[in-house]
């Protein structure tokens, strides 16, 4: 009888039922990210002809990226995104896509553009293409890409190939949920892209959640605990 | 050159070259100033061009600095080498590749121009085909500086940065112009002005625009092709101006004071000559309008020559008065001897002319007749009977009674005095006397028988005089007349034979009552040394005796 429990108790742990909720926040401490600065050449002398650029502030949280980092199944069939070329701009600066997607460039610019990476994760060469055209990856390890354009040295988006489906970027208030964690000690990542890698051991439970805060930047993240 | 008075001359000899030398020196010290003001102008100008020259090695030494960071722009190369790819293989030939080539590279030079401060930027290809260009406003004109964009070892193309030309900072200020293939295209001067000004603008030298002086000095301004070239401009009368005002300001009213001062000193010097000079000629004038050559000696005029001329004019208007008065004192001596020799014919008409002369004058002086009318009354007196020298001597010392031929040739000696005496000019005056002293007052005279004032005053006087001498001294025919009776006689024939005025005149004086008067006259008057001046008549009286009046 005590078997049967077990075994009940064991088959109740490996069902995907057995899930936990991991409810995060990331507080920013100090800027991350700093904007990029024009000098006005022409200003002196009258007359700008680049149209100046209005202060706003950049969207940090669609800059990072949480997941879990570790060998989970990854369901589903494999997606498809893309990152429009627009205004000499990759218009996502971080995509972020499950192991085994594939990433489509379409050129949105009437000028050429060329696409090419040499990140670990992914290295490739799209050459120039011009609008209307496209170019797609398939990206089969997890990490971080940089996605750059030879022409256009400003261009750079970020893909981030996570191993499985257990990711989110926070909320505009910092706030974040990743669900349906299967239980257990796991390795959570957040991946900022101009701060890097931070990471806590979460243990995620059975059911319920767990509460998570990540702090921003690096430094002071090591010392906080959840 | 025509007569002028002497103050014209100086002034055509002094004033008119002083004034044209004033003038002539004017003109050659602001030639001077304006020489030497070119000259330092156009080292100004080449100094400026020094300083400006080594300012743009300068600048453009670190232009390069900034263009070889720009010339390493990874874009920029990857958009030239697709370029260059897209050209060779063909597909260039296709209008979108193209455009959109096109399109690439001037976003790319968008992303240049972010970098650097420029008026005009332009990519030139290995082929050195113009790909893409930006100017920051439509046809400016620009200076540029160029850059070689490299791959590895193989050269894309050009990267050309122009900043606008300025010609008030190219030239330091001063004015400049823009020319292109000897037209000036534009100037820091009012570019109309220029018109069609068309010169070798690589040489420096000088021009006139707008009626004003300019000085053109060619510039090595680099980055501008070879048809255009700045040439720096500065206008020579702006620099010569304010020393040529002060220069004007100066010399001018110096030049007119300093000649109204030489007309004031010239007219007073001239007039220190003319006055003098003038008063010779005003007394020559009047000699010639008398006749009399009379200069008389002048004050000192302060003027050695004007002096000298004076005294000599007066010296020699005396001498010739002097010669004159000699040689018409040689006649009157000679005349005089004639009637001295007339009258030693007779005994009994010895001195009758001199006492004639001198009844005479004191007659003229009675009648208040002027110096010169009494002198020529005196001579005219002494001579008038002259003309007895053609009478004959069987007529004249005849005693008794004459016939009416002897009668009628002794009528003809005033005839004959007049013909001796008016071939000497200077003795008509006297012709008067000689020729009329025997007509009457009624007319019954000879020889014209002329009547009261027909007959010249001289002579009227003259027939007075002679006849009282003739009744006051003896004759062959007859012995003198007492005093009172030749008085009686000459009043009784006044008005008749004798003016009665001249009558009147000859017993004005209150000495004429006193009858012996007349007679002491006449002996003193047959006295040579009777002096001249004294009233005749106040001389002793001697009684003598006469009838009728006959002379």
């Amino acid at each position: 009888m005590r078997r049967v429990y077990r075994l009940l108790l064991l088959t109740l742990v490996s069902l995907p039922a057995w899930a936990g909720d991991i409810d995060g926040r990331v507080l920013i401490t100090r800027t991350l990210t700093k904007k990029r600065v024009v000098v006005d050449l022409y200003a002196p002398r009258g007359g700008a002809p680049a149209a100046a650029v209005a202060p706003q502030d950049l969207d940090e949280w669609g800059r990072t990226v949480i997941y879990v980092d570790a060998d989970l199944p990854n369901s589903g069939p494999p997606s498809l995104s893309q990152i429009v070329q627009r205004n000499r701009r990759f218009e996502r600066e971080l995509l972020v896509i499950p192991v085994g997607s594939s990433v489509s460039f379409p050129n949105g610019d009437p000028i050429f553009h060329n696409v090419f990476s040499l990140s670990k994760a992914k290295s490739f060469d799209l050459g120039y293409y011009s609008r209307g055209q496209t170019r797609t990856v398939r990206f089969d390890k997890p990490g971080p890409v940089q996605v750059f354009c030879h022409l256009h040295t400003n261009m750079n988006a970020a893909i981030m190939v996570v191993p499985n489906p257990y990711f989110a970027q926070p909320a505009p208030n910092g706030d974040f949920r990743i669900a349906n964690i299967p239980v257990g000690r796991r390795m959570l990542r957040l991946w900022h892209k101009s701060a890097g890698f931070l990471e806590q051991e979460v243990d995620v439970p059975a059911t319920g959640s767990v509460a998570v805060t990540f702090y921003l930047p690096l430094a002071t993240v090591k010392s906080v605990g959840p | 050159m025509r007569n002028r008075s002497l103050t014209q001359r100086v002034v055509i000899f002094v004033l008119l070259p002083l004034a044209a030398l004033l003038a002539t020196s004017l003109f050659l010290v602001e030639r001077l100033v304006r020489q030497n003001t070119v000259s330092e102008v156009q080292t100004e100008l080449g100094k400026r061009e020094l300083r400006r020259q080594q300012a743009q090695t300068t600048q453009g030494r670190q232009m390069l600095r900034t263009l070889q960071v720009l010339s390493e722009n990874a874009g920029l190369k990857a958009a030239l080498t697709l370029q260059r790819d897209l050209e060779d293989s063909g597909a260039a030939n296709d209008p979108a590749l193209r455009s959109t080539m096109t399109a690439t590279l001037e976003e790319r030079l968008d992303a240049v121009r972010e970098m650097i401060d420029a008026d005009m930027l332009e990519i030139v290809n290995a082929r050195d085909r113009t790909l893409v260009r930006w100017e920051r406003t439509p046809g400016v004109i620009c200076t540029w500086q160029e850059i070689p964009i490299n791959l590895g070892e193989e050269n894309l193309g050009r990267l050309l940065v122009g900043r606008e030309l300025d010609l008030v900072q190219v030239s330091g200020g001063a004015h400049a112009a823009l020319v292109r293939d000897g037209r000036v295209e534009r100037s820091t001067l009012p570019a109309t002005a220029f018109g069609g000004l068309l010169r070798d603008w690589t040489q420096a030298g000088q021009f006139t625009l707008g009626g004003e002086r300019y000085l053109a000095m060619p510039m090595e301004v680099k980055g501008l092709g070879a048809s255009r070239r700045v040439v720096m401009l500065a206008s020579i009368d702006a620099a010569v101006a304010p020393f040529v005002r002060t220069l004007r300001i100066v010399l001018i009213p110096a030049g007119v004071v300093s000649l109204g001062l030489a007309l004031v000193l010239v007219w007073f010097s001239s007039r220190t000559l003319t006055e003098p000079l003038g008063r010779l000629t005003g007394a020559c004038q009047e000699s010639i309008q008398r006749g009399t050559l009379n200069i008389p000696r002048t004050k000192p005029s302060g003027i050695i020559e004007v002096d000298v001329l004076a005294d000599s004019l007066h010296r020699a208007a005396v001498a010739a008065t002097d010669a004159r008065h000699s040689l018409e004192q040689a006649y009157l001596q000679i005349l005089e001897a004639l009637v001295e020799s007339l009258e030693a014919r007779d005994e009994y008409t010895a001195g009758h002319s001199r006492r004639v002369s001198r009844y005479s004058v004191w007659i003229g002086t009675q009648l208040g007749m002027a110096e010169s009318d009494v002198e020529r009354l005196r001579v005219g007196a002494l001579l008038h009977d002259i003309g007895k020298i053609g009478v004959p001597d069987a007529v004249l010392l005849k005693d008794g009674r004459l016939t009416e031929e002897e009668f009628a040739a002794i009528k003809k000696h005033p005839e004959i005095g007049v013909r001796i005496l008016e071939r000497i000019g200077a003795f008509q005056g006297y012709l008067a006397a000689v020729g009329s002293h025997h007509e009457n007052h009624d007319g019954s005279g000879y020889p014209r028988g002329s009547r009261g004032e027909a007959i010249p005053l001289d002579a009227r006087i003259v027939h007075v005089a002679d006849a009282y001498d003739a009744m006051t001294s003896n004759r062959p025919y007859r012995n003198r007349m007492p005093e009172d009776k030749v008085r009686q006689i000459l009043r009784e024939c006044g008005g008749t034979q004798f003016d009665p005025t001249v009558i009147a005149a000859f017993f004005a004086s209150p000495i004429d009552s006193t009858s012996a008067t007349l007679e002491k006259l006449h002996d003193a008057l047959t006295n040579p040394w009777l002096p001249t001046g004294a009233d005749p008549r106040q001389l002793d009286d001697s009684p003598r005796s006469g009838s009728a009046v006959r002379v």
